[in-house]
């Protein structure tokens, strides 16, 4: 079970609204390697996961993204409030604005709404954590991409701290293999389906 | 004000290093150093949210109605009220 802490992991205070900034970090909501497919991915591959020491880290890192789920939205929506119907048509905002006005809604940047098909539960231990480890780093790269995009200190801020915990969550996923590396078989060379083939 | 500010970012603080070293903790369970780092962070984390829910309402369910009234409603609020919507959402720049 979980429940709410009213406030969020890393502060968002920014001063200047930005619609068009806006419309690129939304990517990072509920685009390929947003926030929302990080948090429902880790948490999904838990059950499978037969090294109970990595269903717990699964759980933490799922969890947390959950928290930089709420950071992007906080962004988004301090980036989208007080607007001008001009701003929201000069900026290219109007598109997204016909649907939603400022509400906050996980598409990616190109304006694809998100979709379980960008994350993977295989039920296979090690591929799941290697899918896990890309998408990390996938992560990185678009943080990356993000702050080549924008020259506002108060949006960086927040990004630079996003960007951080994807290298350590990608650090600890790659321990978390080894973990799982270490209990298999010896048998089991290639290190296949050992949640659903080796018994119990 | 600043005070509020000032408690709640120990808080943020504080509540981020725990979170960092029980992921480390995950995959290095038995080291001793960071499980003695943790209890001090979870010791101090402890005690800024008690003070902070003392002085300025919940910040989860759990919390609700064990502090003063939340100053940021004006003094309206009693304390036998449900006071977990009274304080802006940490979006807005509240809790």
């Amino acid at each position: 079970m979980w429940f709410y802490e009213k406030r969020l992991e890393y502060p968002v205070h920014i001063k200047n609204p930005d619609a068009k900034l806006a419309q690129i970090i939304i990517s990072q909501l509920g685009g390929p390697d947003g926030e929302l497919g990080a948090s429902m991915r880790y948490l999904n591959q838990r059950y499978s996961m037969p090294a109970p020491q990595v269903a717990g880290l699964l759980t933490d890192i799922g969890t947390e993204e959950l928290a930089h789920m709420e950071i992007i939205s906080a962004i988004l929506y301090q980036l989208t409030k007080g607007l001008t119907m001009e701003e929201i048509k000069q900026s290219g905002f109007d598109k997204y604005f016909v649907d939603h006005t400022t509400g906050v809604w996980p598409q990616s940047a190109g304006g694809v709404p998100f979709c379980a098909s960008e994350f993977q539960c295989t039920g296979d231990a090690v591929t799941d954590l290697f899918e896990n480890m890309a998408a990390e780093q996938k992560a990185r790269t678009t943080y990356d991409n993000i702050l080549r995009l924008t020259d506002d200190p108060d949006v960086s801020d927040s990004i630079r701290f996003l960007r951080a915990r994807e290298i350590v969550h990608f650090q600890r996923f790659g321990e978390g293999l080894r973990i799982v590396q270490e209990k298999l078989d010896s048998a089991n060379y290639y290190a296949c389906n050992i949640s659903f083939d080796k018994k119990a | 004000m600043r005070e509020r500010n000032e408690l709640m970012h120990q808080i943020c603080l504080v509540g981020f290093a725990l979170d960092d070293v029980a992921l480390f903790l995950d995959t290095h369970p038995q080291d001793e150093q960071a499980f003695a780092y943790y209890e001090t962070l979870q010791k101090r984390y402890m005690e800024l949210r008690s003070e902070y829910v003392s002085m300025y309402g919940p910040l989860n369910k759990y919390d609700v109605n064990t502090g003063r009234p939340c100053s940021c409603n004006d003094g309206r609020y009693r304390k036998v009220t449900w006071s977990w919507g009274e304080c802006p959402m940490p979006w807005e720049g509240g809790c």
